[in-house]
């Protein structure tokens, strides 16, 4: 299945599918970096989709279609200010992440495979890669945070 | 003195390294890189006549040579490093190029040191528990060791080795170090003057009635930090005067060494009571710790934040004079210079950890290898979702199964 079909396959989310990274702001657009960029299949923006269905929810921000090899994966980013104050909000994003993921996005979940990125909203990055912080995240899969995210 | 500015070109491991000093520097980069010898290179184009003075006055003799010279100052065998021809060696101090050979040559210079260079050999300075004098060390030692072991020496003999108790002791430094010092370095232990027969001695002692500690039963972590606190006492010689003579630059080499992360803490809130002294620093370290007070230090500059966050890196008491104290050390500039294995030295001052350059958000390698294991648990964590009998609370689900429960009190670190 491709990221579009898994896309149009998720009830909530069926009409949000953008080609390439249409579906994001153009600030948080030049934050990925992609060097063949056809591989570039999708996005969806999980935050404006569901704001009105779940405005209480800790919703995750976008979405990407990546092509890798012959198979398309979901590329999970999160666009917020990278300091230890936000770890509590980023892992409760996460969590909300993976339980729309199992419960709601079934089709979007069979794509992912663990891609899930903070990228920095601001220019500072307050978290060290030794600091107990980076750890809390990496112990629950979470990539980051990074300025961008480059992807082959 | 004033020099703002060192370059050293193809020195030993060094192809170039130019670095601009902030009031507190710190130097890091992997093993045999040319740190230490850049550092030595700084206290030899500062305090060129009292190297010369002290060397002589211990019957040294180089004979105007300089390779005999270099041997004599960088230890036996270090010759090797300065060479002329093609990618001649070169010392520019503030955009002048010294001649080399004038390093070698006895002028009429100022013979008062200017830069106190505490050594990364520091511990060979004490010897069955008192300080070796400069002639007890061999021709490859170099003459950083020998100088801070007899300065070591001297401050025993004339200021510090008639008292009994050197650990705590009331009028040096302040009560915060002190307290600090006594919990995470000397475990309740106070470091005195003992006497073996008639020979004195440095001992460890718990309260007055205990049994001494000799020198060789002390941790390692106390083998190394002796000399140290020595060193701080000689620049901090009491309570009332901020500095001591001339000096005006402080190198300590590896400030972290053998110590536990907590007296690591302490150590570096002395380095920031030296630059409330008036003190300019240079640090060599491989230790994350130091450069995370940099970083620490200039986000809150870059901020305009309020100088007593810093200590909250240090849980200490914010009483005034340590508020002083981080006052003062927000004022200050401080800059880091990562020396690279490929011979060159980089600004790598802001400590970016989203930077482009790798030498800068890796830290110089000093947080780039906490950087691949959390690359690495992230990608495990999300390959390998724990099977839900296992582990209870941390279970990652496989996409498209049961909802995940992920409860971030229960994950390592949180709700602490």
């Amino acid at each position: 299945m491709t990221f579009r079909e898994a896309v149009e396959a998720t009830p909530s989310v069926r009409n949000h599918y953008r080609a390439g990274l249409q579906a994001l702001p153009t600030h948080d657009a030049a934050r990925i970096q992609c060097a063949v960029t056809r591989r570039l299949t999708g996005s969806i923006n999980l935050d404006a989709a569901l704001r009105q269905q779940q405005p209480n929810a800790n919703r995750w921000d976008f979405g990407i279609g990546y092509l890798r090899m012959t198979a398309e994966r979901a590329i999970w980013v999160e666009v917020h200010p990278a300091s230890s104050t936000s770890i509590v909000t980023m892992l409760a994003k996460l969590r909300w992440l993976r339980a729309w993921l199992a419960t709601e996005a079934q089709e979007l979940g069979k794509l992912t495979q663990g891609d899930f990125h903070w990228i920095s909203s601001d220019a500072t990055i307050a978290i060290t890669p030794n600091s107990r912080q980076a750890k809390q995240l990496a112990v629950v899969g979470l990539r980051g945070p990074a300025r961008r995210l480059a992807l082959p | 003195m004033n020099l703002q500015r060192l370059k050293l070109e193809n020195v030993g491991q060094i192809k170039r390294a130019e670095v601009e000093f902030g009031d507190l520097t710190v130097l890091v980069g992997p093993q045999a890189t040319g740190k230490s010898i850049f550092l030595q290179f700084l206290k030899l184009a500062a305090d060129t006549g009292y190297v010369h003075d002290e060397m002589r006055k211990h019957g040294m003799d180089w004979k105007r040579s300089l390779p005999d010279f270099l041997d004599v100052y960088l230890g036996e065998g270090m010759r090797e490093l300065w060479h002329d021809g093609e990618s001649a060696s070169a010392i520019t101090v503030d955009n002048k190029q010294i001649n080399p050979v004038e390093m070698a040559r006895p002028m009429h210079r100022t013979k008062k040191a200017s830069v106190f260079y505490i050594p990364a050999q520091r511990v060979l300075s004490l010897a069955n528990g008192w300080p070796r004098p400069f002639t007890a060390f061999s021709s490859e030692d170099p003459f950083a060791v020998r100088d801070f072991s007899e300065t070591f020496r001297i401050l025993m003999e004339q200021e510090l080795g008639r008292a009994d108790a050197l650990f705590p002791k009331t009028n040096r430094l302040k009560k915060e170090y002190r307290d600090l010092l006594s919990r995470h370095v000397f475990g309740g232990f106070g470091l005195r003057v003992d006497r073996h027969g008639a020979q004195k001695r440095l001992v460890l002692r718990h309260g007055e009635t205990s049994k001494s500690i000799p020198y060789m039963a002390w941790s390692a972590g106390q083998r190394e930090f002796v000399p140290l606190l020595m060193g701080l006492y000689w620049l901090m010689p009491s309570a009332r005067v901020k500095r001591r003579g001339d000096i005006d630059w402080v190198v300590i080499e590896e400030p972290e060494m053998g110590l536990h992360p907590n007296a690591i803490s302490v150590v570096l809130l002395l380095v920031l009571e030296l630059l409330w002294r008036g003190y300019r620093v240079c640090l060599s370290t491989h230790s994350p710790h130091v450069l995370d007070v940099v970083w620490a230090v200039r986000v809150i500059q870059a901020r305009g934040a309020e100088p007593s966050h810093l200590l909250d890196v240090f849980d200490v008491r914010k009483s005034e004079p340590m508020k002083g104290v981080a006052k003062e050390a927000i004022r200050r500039a401080a800059r880091v210079y990562y020396f690279g294995q490929d011979g060159q030295a980089r600004d790598i001052s802001n400590l970016d950890p989203g930077s482009q350059d790798r030498s800068e958000a890796g830290w110089g390698g000093l947080s780039e290898f906490s950087g691949r294991v959390n690359d690495v648990v992230a990608a495990v964590v999300n390959e390998n979702p724990c099977q839900p009998d296992s582990v209870q609370k941390h279970e990652y689900p496989t996409m498209g199964t049961a909802p995940p429960v992920i409860d971030e009190q229960d994950l390592p670190g949180l709700g602490q």
